[in-house]
């Protein structure tokens, strides 16, 4: 609902003169301007990424996925870095899980509780997870940490968050990780970048210390033009000293949007849209219902391609190789789908159907990337060496492709089901109903009368619904089959064996397994729809366990997606 | 109606299959996933791995390779087969399902090979093996890593070696490849006539020079070459980087026995007089705790408690050498996370006060704490606020509640004289201090500063450093409040050799530094001087302190809202030394098995040992790895023999002998940081050599290496790694590689059975439905065209 309210606002808020009382002085964080930094590239980690990118990736370890006063991360980044006194005793380390606040609060109250950490400060950090570095340094915090590390299996990952939260949020170390000066040389791709503080010790008369030292003095006195002039000259010093290793201007600064924007996963809310323009036309047959929807359904495509087009040329390679990556790129290939198959089947009952469940899966997939910002962080970061290889773009994208469609398999079984819910009430159901026999197949196949299933007068609603699933459950059958086929090669000469009995491979043959039975029961059962939707629904129950559950609870060796 | 055709009829049936399937299923998700104990699923230890339960203790693969796993893929085989031929004619539209069924039986047959001969393992390579060769004397051996040393000894002396650096990376800056990188080892050489340093490349004999001493403080050693005008010190002393080439890998999740004969030093060392003798352990459980005694561990209590179990598995000799070959042996106790760890227990013969003390306040929290007096690092529930200390004499008491501030006790004996000085002023502070007479001689004296609580091998002192005066002779004395330890020393301060050396003391002048009083904490229990005297010293009320006999299990109260009971003290507790069993909540997952030990116990000669795991057994402390254990247990048997023993994993022979030749790291922009981030790939070059002769290759992530049908892939490597303690020697990694090593017996019958199914799948759900879609349309034009 943030992102829908932010669209709004954002257009509102455009002119300075709506949001803000002519009288009222502007702060000193509304007067900075960042823009030069867009172009500025921070080396970390073995990649090059914009300040953008570069300083959200630090401050989501501290503040984890809050902002603070709702100014943007690199400003409070450098506001950290240049101005740390400003800092003292603020709310600013996030504590993500509720039971360990909880035994924060109660470790300092009921140890030397410092005067300032009041009740309403402690309501405060139990509801936003804000926490000041000083409280956690409290010596019954320290000691009730201490004894919880203990706890490996529970609390050893929140604890070395909290840690390492503390520890980056030293301004000492953000300033440590602005490596933001390019080496130069022959071989200055495989040296070290270097820290603006570096520079202004080996070399204090150069033009990146010049410019440094001024847009630290400037920030110290709070002076926002000067601190924008010196921003200008320090984006301008560090591409000076070696433009050919620098990355161009036009990929940072699409780099730093693609953040700025919230990496376009805000088009959750024009999926929404589409859902319920698609579902009118469903229930009421309403055609300009299908087509607004499909109209809308199209808009956001547009912004989905864009965020994966977008990602794929800021990382320099198909985004694939992490869970916000699986999740959101595994949605597009459903899309894409959809809108072919909308194509295939749009003068008949189908149509609208397909647009409707990928709108679900997209809509679904973005959501939990924002609602989950820190498991599914959407920073960009090298691969694993092991992931350097071509099967990466075979047998993943194979994999996420038939999970999407499992997905949509689920949505249309769901909406099968909800269908015969319906129809029982009413009394408008009967055996005819049910579909009958041959999956997909029934579909096209002629039945009496000559006509294909798909367009047979006599083919319900239910039959319709039940034939989309199997479409979606056969591709994604033979999909899965053939990524753990991939799979397996790739593993094979990768770890020297294409099967380790790992809990992802496990679990996803145990998804597969599920189609097999589907496949099965319709063969034996009468009730096909039927079966064919609740096995369809545990399917994507399983693979969704395999997804969330394996990777994060239990882990594999395929935890990085 | 006949059972065979009952049985036909059952293993044709779909229904039977889907039950299969269901099994299989539930089979799979349990061996993997384990059953979940909560509702929470999404919380860590939500789930219990039930193929780590006491009984099953299997790792995936096992598993996965259990009977029950192989009847229920059998049964779904021969329903498939059965149901296939009976059920599926074999027409051109049911191409499709007859592939699918044909490939998924030709993949399980793959399947049954490829695990029915599966082994799997590990070999570590290190870049070079240094091999020294002095004058006159034996060669020895070791691996180039970073803090390994060695001695051999000459009809000269003894000559010491030790690796002080390697360098992965180290730039030739001469000859025809000038600009490329090499193996670097630096190697501290003490022989017995000088101290030098050599370095070696590897691939580069010829550049082999040694670098001294020299006098520029800027470069504290120099080449040979520059200072001495030759490259190496002594010609006569042969040293070379040989590779490390390997025959054997370790099996993964085995087990096995190593032992062999040794012979102790006179410096506690062993020699060994017989190779390593393996024995294979079977049936070694996994991951629960089997103890034979519960007595014989550190066991979690409460909460973090563990279940136990009984254990007693033979382990019969297999090679011909054995040298225990009569001696039975036994594995009574498995402990799959723990530690060895000394401990104070009560019943000992030697003075070692302990005590456990219960605290108590008026809101009725209370804890308890047990606290040893002479545990270097002060144990109590805050240092500052408690204190269990115990005292020689009653002088030490009197110090503790005496309120004087520092003295200086110096004497003259020859005068007869003894004055206790005031120390007000320190030269430190203020170099003009002027110095104090003693009277009635022509001694003075002045104190430059104190150090009170130091630490020196285990004991604490107080000391003073006293500058004195005797006529024309000035000096410095460390005044320490034993004076059996003073020193004298040069008026600018002690060198190396005095403090290393015995000490000197001008007996003429006698000094006695007496520490500031007071007890060292507010509140100090003082065990002492006799072993059954305990008292209290406390100094929380202001004032002098007070002293009061502690009775056990008395309450005393030490202010308005606190009470102290002891409750057990024990003036000579001994120390303990048993495997600690880590709390299950406190084990590290990725620790795997590196932390588990065994107990082997040998009836006959009634010996029993713990044995730690060992990733490796190595040969000896030089031929260790960076970050690998090596520390066998040494047994002295009946007969006098002294037995090594170490607990590892089983060896089994390659196929071909394997040695690394070059290590690379690829990195990704900014270089190697030394974080796995920055690493793009890591390539071993290496070399095979076997009967069809030498044969050079790359091993990498996602590039494995095929040789006499065993597979090597990159596996493990050596990151750079800061010493973390006083004498270890830091590293800048890449000293040895891990490969990877299995075979794949059976992958392309598996991979002609997945294609085959896949096709099948497409034909039966695309091409099935357009044949009959075409013959139907068929059918009904027929119709049509009859009817009309």
């Amino acid at each position: 609902m943030r992102s829908w309210m932010a669209i709004i606002l954002c257009v509102f808020l455009f002119s300075p003169a709506i949001g803000q009382s002519p009288d009222e002085p502007l702060s000193f964080e509304e007067q900075v301007d960042l823009a030069p930094l867009n172009e500025v590239a921070v080396w970390q980690d073995g990649r090059i990424k914009s300040w953008e990118s570069f300083s959200r990736s630090m401050m989501q370890f501290v503040t984890g996925p809050r902002q603070i006063d709702g100014q943007p991360a690199s400003f409070t980044y450098l506001d950290l870095a240049l101005r740390p006194e400003a800092w003292t005793g603020r709310d600013l380390v996030f504590v993500k899980k509720k039971p360990m606040r909880a035994a924060i609060i109660t470790a300092l109250v009921e140890g030397e509780r410092p005067d300032v950490a009041t009740d309403e400060r402690l309501d405060e950090f139990m509801k936003t997870g804000l926490i000041a570095r000083e409280f956690i340094l409290e010596p019954s915090v320290v000691s009730l940490l201490g004894n919880m590390q203990g706890d490996v299996m529970r609390f050893a990952k929140p604890i070395e968050a909290i840690q390492t939260a503390v520890a980056v949020a030293q301004p000492r170390v953000l300033r440590r990780s602005m490596a933001m000066v390019p080496p130069t040389g022959d071989d200055a791709l495989e040296r070290p970048w270097k820290t603006l503080d570096d520079i202004s010790a080996e070399a204090p008369g150069d033009a990146v210390s010049a410019a440094w030292l001024k847009l630290q003095q400037a920030w110290q006195a709070e002076d926002a033009p000067a601190v924008n002039a010196a921003l200008v000259d320090v984006a301008a010093a560090v591409r000076a000293v070696n433009p050919g290793v620098y990355p161009s201007a036009e990929r940072l600064q699409w780099e730093s949007f693609y953040f700025q924007w919230g990496h376009l996963t805000w088009v959750w809310i024009i999926y929404l849209f589409s859902i319920a323009l698609l579902l009118m036309w469903l229930v009421y047959h309403w055609r300009g219902a299908l087509w607004a929807g499909a109209f809308i359904f199209g808009l956001g495509f547009i912004g989905q391609t864009a965020a994966v087009m977008l990602r794929w040329y800021v990382a320099d390679r198909w985004p694939n190789t992490n869970m916000f990556e699986a999740v959101t790129t595994s949605a597009w290939f459903a899309a894409c789908f959809a809108i072919i198959m909308e194509i295939v089947v749009r003068r008949t009952r189908m149509s609208g159907i397909f647009l409707l469940t990928s709108a679900g899966c997209s809509m679904v997939a973005m959501m939990a990337t924002r609602l989950y910002p820190l498991e599914l962080s959407a920073g960009i970061s090298n691969k694993m060496p092991v992931l350097h290889d071509i099967w990466l773009y075979i047998h993943t994208n194979v994999i996420i492709f038939s999970y999407a469609l499992i997905f949509l398999a689920a949505i249309s079984a769901a909406m099968y089901l909800l269908w015969r819910v319906v129809n029982m009430r009413t009394d408008r159901d009967g055996t005819d109903a049910w579909a009958r026999a041959g999956g997909a197949g029934f579909l096209i196949v002629p039945r009496s009368g000559g006509k294909a299933g798909l367009t047979a007068t006599r083919t319900t609603f239910g039959h319709v619904l039940d034939g989309t699933t199997m479409i979606l459950v056969e591709l994604s059958f033979i999909l899965l089959w053939a990524g753990l086929v991939m799979g397996a090669i790739w593993a094979d000469h990768s770890w020297g064996r294409p099967w380790g009995w790992d809990p992802k491979e496990v679990f996803a043959l145990n998804t597969f397994i599920i189609y097999a039975m589907l496949i099965h029961v319709r063969l034996k059962s009468k009730d096909k729809g039927l079966w064919t939707a609740v096995l369809s629904i545990i399917g994507c129950a399983v693979m969704l366990f395999n997804w969330i559950i394996i990777n994060f609870t239990i882990s594999g060796l395929h935890s990085y997606a | 109606m006949n059972p065979l055709r009952r049985l036909l009829d059952l293993f044709s049936s779909v229904r039977f299959g889907i039950v299969l399937l269901f099994l299989l299923f539930v089979y799979s998700g349990i061996g993997s996933a384990g059953l979940p104990l909560r509702f929470a699923i999404w919380e860590p230890g939500a789930w219990t791995a039930v193929r780590m339960w006491r009984g099953l203790e299997m790792t995936e693969y096992e598993w996965f390779n259990w009977w029950p796993f192989f009847v229920l893929v059998a049964l779904t085989c021969l329903t498939i087969i059965v149901t296939t031929i009976r059920r599926i004619p074999f027409s051109t539209v049911n191409l499709g399902v007859w592939m699918v069924h044909t490939g998924l039986i030709l993949m399980s047959l793959g399947c049954v090979y490829y695990f029915g001969t599966k082994i799997e393992g590990d070999v570590p390579l290190a870049r070079a093996r240094l091999v020294i060769t002095p004058p006159g004397g034996p060669s020895v051996t070791m691996r180039a890593m970073p803090g390994h040393e060695a001695t051999a000894t000459t009809s000269e002396g003894p000559w010491r070696f030790q690796v002080i650096d390697t360098d992965p990376n180290w730039e030739l800056l001469s000859g025809p490849d000038k600009g490329q990188t090499a193996y670097a080892v630096k190697i501290m050489v003490q022989s017995p006539r000088a101290m030098f340093i050599r370095q070696l490349l590897a691939g580069y004999p010829e550049f082999t020079e040694d670098m001294i001493r020299s006098n520029d403080a800027s470069q504290p050693w120099a080449r040979a070459v520059k200072q001495i005008g030759q490259p190496l010190v002594d010609d006569a002393l042969v040293m070379e980087l040989a590779p490390d080439a390997q025959s054997h890998f370790w099996v993964m999740d085995s087990a096995s026995l190593y032992m062999r004969e040794v012979a102790r030093q006179p410096d506690g060392t062993t020699t060994p007089l017989t190779p390593w003798i393996e024995r294979p352990i079977e049936g070694l459980p996994r991951y629960r705790e089997y103890i034979e005694r519960e007595q014989e561990v550190w066991l979690p209590q409460g909460d973090d408690a563990v279940s136990t179990g009984p254990l007693n598995l033979h382990v019969p000799p297999e090679a011909p050498n054995d040298p225990l070959a009569d001696e039975p042996l036994h594995i009574t106790s498995y402990l799959p996370y723990a530690a060895l760890e000394s401990r104070v227990v009560p019943g000992g013969t030697q003075l070692n006060p302990v005590t456990t003390i219960r605290l108590d306040t008026s809101s009725g929290r209370g804890v308890t704490h047990r606290m040893f007096a002479f545990d270097e690092n002060p144990t109590s529930p805050d240092p500052s606020l408690m204190r269990f200390v115990w005292i020689e004499d009653e002088r030490e008491m009197d110090r503790m509640v005496s309120t004087d501030g520092p003295r200086l006790r110096i004497g003259v004996p020859a005068a007869n004289v003894e004055i206790d000085a005031d120390i007000t002023d320190l030269v430190e502070v203020d170099p003009d201090t002027p110095w104090t007479p003693v009277e009635g001689t022509d001694v003075e004296f002045r104190v430059r500063r104190v150090d009170d609580g130091l630490r020196i091998r285990g004991r604490k002192l107080d000391m003073a450093r006293v500058e004195i005066r005797n006529g024309n002779r000035t000096w410095l004395r460390w005044v320490f409040d034993d004076p059996s330890l003073n020193g004298d020393f040069p008026i600018d301060g002690p060198t190396d050799s005095h403090v290393a050396g015995d000490r000197v003391v001008d007996e003429s002048v006698t000094t006695t530094y007496l520490p500031m009083g007071g007890p060292p904490a507010p509140v100090t229990l003082v065990s002492g001087p006799g072993e059954d005297q305990l008292r209290l010293v406390n100094d929380l009320l202001g004032g002098t302190p007070q002293v009061i006999d502690v009775p056990v299990n008395e309450p005393i109260v030490l202010g308005p809202e606190v009470t102290m009971v002891v409750e057990e003290y024990d003036a000579q507790a001994r120390i303990e030394e048993r495997p600690r069993v880590i709390a299950r909540r406190a084990r590290q997952p990725k620790a795997g098995g590196q932390l588990s030990m065994i107990k082997v116990r040998m009836p006959e000669a009634k010996r029993q040992a713990w044995l730690s795991y060992h990733h490796y057994p190595f040969e000896d402390r030089n031929d260790t790895l960076i970050r690998f254990r090596y520390r066998p247990t040494i047994i002295t048997m009946p007969d006098g023999r002294t037995i090594e023993m170490l607990y590892s994993r089983t060896t089994a022979p390659l196929p071909s002998q394997v040695e690394l030749t070059g290590f690379d790291i690829r990195s990704h922009v900014g270089g190697f940081t030394g974080e796995v981030s920055s690493v793009l790939n890591w390539v071993s070059r290496v070399r095979f050599e076997d009967e069809d002769g030498d044969e050079l290759g790359q091993v990498s992530v996602n590039d494995p290496r095929e040789r006499q049908g065993f597979w090597y892939f990159q596996s493990q490597w050596d990151p750079p790694e800061a010493a973390t303690a006083a004498g270890q020697v830091s590293s800048r990694g890449l000293n040895y590689t891990i490969l990877g090593v299995g075979n794949r017996n059976g992958v392309w019958t598996m991979l002609a059975g997945s294609i085959l199914s896949v096709i099948g799948m497409i034909y039966a759900f695309y091409v099935k439905p357009m044949i009959k879609r075409r013959r139907a349309a068929s059918v009904y034009r027929t119709l049509q065209e009859t009817t009309s």
